[in-house]
């Protein structure tokens, strides 16, 4: 997937939110993309989703997927796009999923829409998914309701279903935000693992350095809708050129818990 | 609703399904415990108020110059001077039976005497609620559809017009243009359907409509907020950005989820579509259950009375629960428990 120089407008009021972004993701290749809220990385997801809100558009640039524009797709060719070739999970991952509808069904429907299995197969596959993403128990899950379920659980479910149809590329947009630290460590642990097994090549968009770090092999650093920083993680957070992503990790090292750790060890010494 | 959580169960699958059937049960039984209470209340009232109303049959079947001690021989007769909480459980059994008492005026079965009428009212009250599903959805879809366009205007300004609009002033309208004018539609009269499906459509359908128009006009509202509403949803988002195309994101998704304030709009309306048939069957001179109640307040027959009102309380009862089975089919996350 190959971004080049796009810029997303906002035609009421008019003004431009997103201006001028580049990145290349590989394929196998994992993306972060780090930047304070506002920054313009969601929408930057939302465009290459094809997804973005109304009075907000594509102004300029080019998302190419897989060597084809999505520029001058139609309605048919995004649902075409959407599930079987590029997939998305985000922040509250229950409120992705209807609320009344039965979990199981709802990854079954994709598998019946997206690769044409009968609902016999379907169920089969949907039961193999949600093991697949460790859910302890698919069978109980299958026939529960979102409302009925953890967070950490619930971003399971929405990934078994944005894998269902076979994506090469996932998004996960503030995917682990909500959640608590050890959950969202196990999330970032199943992404990983999906990756490997299924060669889906990763975007990871965060609010938090710490958890692009972890997994990425590039990062992009956004603020107010541009790049200020890209290249490979650790070239970005050893010796980064940008004063804000200098910012973004010394905060770190004042207020992440190794300093905290570290300190303490000094007044008990 | 806590997650079910057996550490080390063998047949989960088997606790889920008991799990879902207490659900199931607890819906029941919360459905009658708040149905139980309005019907009994509903009966206690319409008991109360005929006894308050201090009448006797003697009037109709004495005539003016009756004599004092042939009154009281015939409140006698009728069990009227027992005390009050014995009448009311007396009448209360015959009424879970389904007898609804004697007329004062012809000393006739009640329920005999509504059966008829009850079937033109509900033919009447049923198309007019036909007709508020359908074109209440159908304006409702457009309008969220095609939102913040003329269209969605055109159906705004179209509902809030004919809400206003009461059923006796679109009866006179409609006889006017249909029957009078157009010659295309019977005026008044009604024809029962075992004498044709046509005869008796052409009979109706204009009551109908005059009823209608209120009912149409919430529906439409009711579901252009709630589709417009669940149209930003996230699990709407969800759905598309799963791959699904935009006809199944509204059918499955969408619709599923905005529809239940438009169903609970049909619960509210129906005793209105009841009531409403009152005015409507004397423009068009059906001899409903609206007129059969008119008639016999006029006389003073508090039997009639009576078995009028406390039909359209079970009427109102049994459709608003099965308006509340619906609404937790369709959306199970709502009646969970605490």
């Amino acid at each position: 997937m190959q971004v080049r120089d796009l810029r997303i407008r906002c035609t009421f009021p008019d003004s431009e939110l997103v201006h001028g972004v580049n990145f290349t993701l590989r394929r196998g290749g994992t993306l972060g993309i780090v930047g304070e809220s506002g920054s313009g990385k969601t929408l930057t997801c939302a465009a290459v989703l094809g997804i973005l809100p109304k009075q907000v558009e594509l102004s300029h640039g080019t998302v190419e997927i897989f060597g084809s524009n999505t520029a001058s797709f139609g309605k048919q060719q995004w649902v075409d796009l959407r599930g079987n070739v590029i997939s998305a999970v985000f922040q509250d991952p229950g409120s992705y999923l209807n609320p009344s509808i039965r979990l199981g069904k709802q990854i079954n429907e994709v598998l019946r829409v997206k690769k044409g299995l009968s609902r016999k197969q379907a169920k089969q596959e949907t039961l193999r998914l949600l093991s697949a993403v460790h859910l302890r128990d698919p069978e109980l899950v299958y026939d529960q309701y979102a409302h009925e379920l953890s967070g950490g659980m619930l971003q399971r479910v929405v990934i078994a279903a944005a894998i269902a149809p076979g994506p090469k590329i996932l998004i996960a947009d503030e995917a682990t935000t909500a959640l608590d630290v050890t959950v969202q460590a196990e999330v970032l642990d199943l992404l990983t693992e999906l990756k490997e097994r299924e060669g889906l090549s990763l975007v990871i968009v965060s609010h938090d350095l710490a958890v692009v770090a972890q997994i990425c092999d590039d990062v992009l650093v956004m603020r107010s809708g541009e790049i200020v920083e890209y290249g490979p993680t650790d070239e970005v957070l050893q010796s980064p050129s940008n004063e804000y992503t200098k910012l973004l990790i010394s905060e770190h090292q004042r207020y992440g818990l190794d300093r905290i750790i570290e300190s303490e060890r000094l007044q008990v010494a | 609703m806590a997650t079910v959580s057996i550490a080390g169960a063998p047949s989960r699958g088997s606790l889920l399904i008991h799990h879902r059937a207490r659900q199931f049960a607890g819906a029941i039984w919360r459905l009658l415990a708040a149905f139980i209470p309005v019907f009994l209340l509903g009966s206690f009232f319409t008991f109360l108020l005929g006894s308050i109303s201090g009448l006797n049959p003697a009037p109709l079947q004495l005539g003016d110059g009756a004599s004092l001690s042939a009154v009281h021989a015939l409140e006698q007769k009728w069990g009227l001077t027992r005390p009050f909480f014995d009448q009311y459980f007396t009448w209360l059994g015959h009424v879970l039976s389904g007898n609804l008492g004697r007329s004062w005026a012809n000393n006739n079965p009640v329920s005999t005497l509504l059966e008829g009428r009850a079937i033109i009212t509900l033919s009447a009250a049923g198309l007019a609620l036909l007709i508020g599903i359908v074109f209440g959805f159908a304006l409702g879809a457009l309008a969220a559809r095609y939102q913040n366009t003329w269209v969605d205007r055109l159906v705004t300004i179209l509902s809030a017009t004919i809400s206003t609009l009461p059923p006796f002033i679109v009866g006179v309208v409609l006889i006017d243009l249909f029957a009078t004018s157009l010659h295309l539609l019977p005026a008044a009269g009604y024809v029962s359907l075992g004498q044709g499906f046509e005869p008796w459509f052409s009979h109706i359908i204009l009551p109908a409509v005059a009823l209608s128009f209120d009912t149409v006009a919430d529906v439409a509202r009711q579901l252009r907020i709630g589709l417009v509403s669940a149209k930003r949803q996230h699990y709407v988002t969800g759905a598309v950005v799963r791959g699904l195309n935009g006809r199944r994101v509204f059918w499955v998704h969408t619709l599923r989820n905005a529809v239940s304030p438009s169903i609970a709009v049909l619960g509210l309306k129906f005793p209105a579509l009841l009531g409403g048939a009152v005015v409507t069957e004397s423009i068009f001179q059906l001899s409903g259950y609206g007129q059969f109640a008119t008639q016999a307040a006029v006389q003073g027959d508090v039997p009639s009375v009576q078995a009028v009102l406390v039909v359209a309380v079970i009427l109102v009862v049994i459709f608003n629960m099965v308006v509340n089975v619906i609404l937790n089919a369709l959306v199970p996350s709502a009646s969970r428990g605490t």
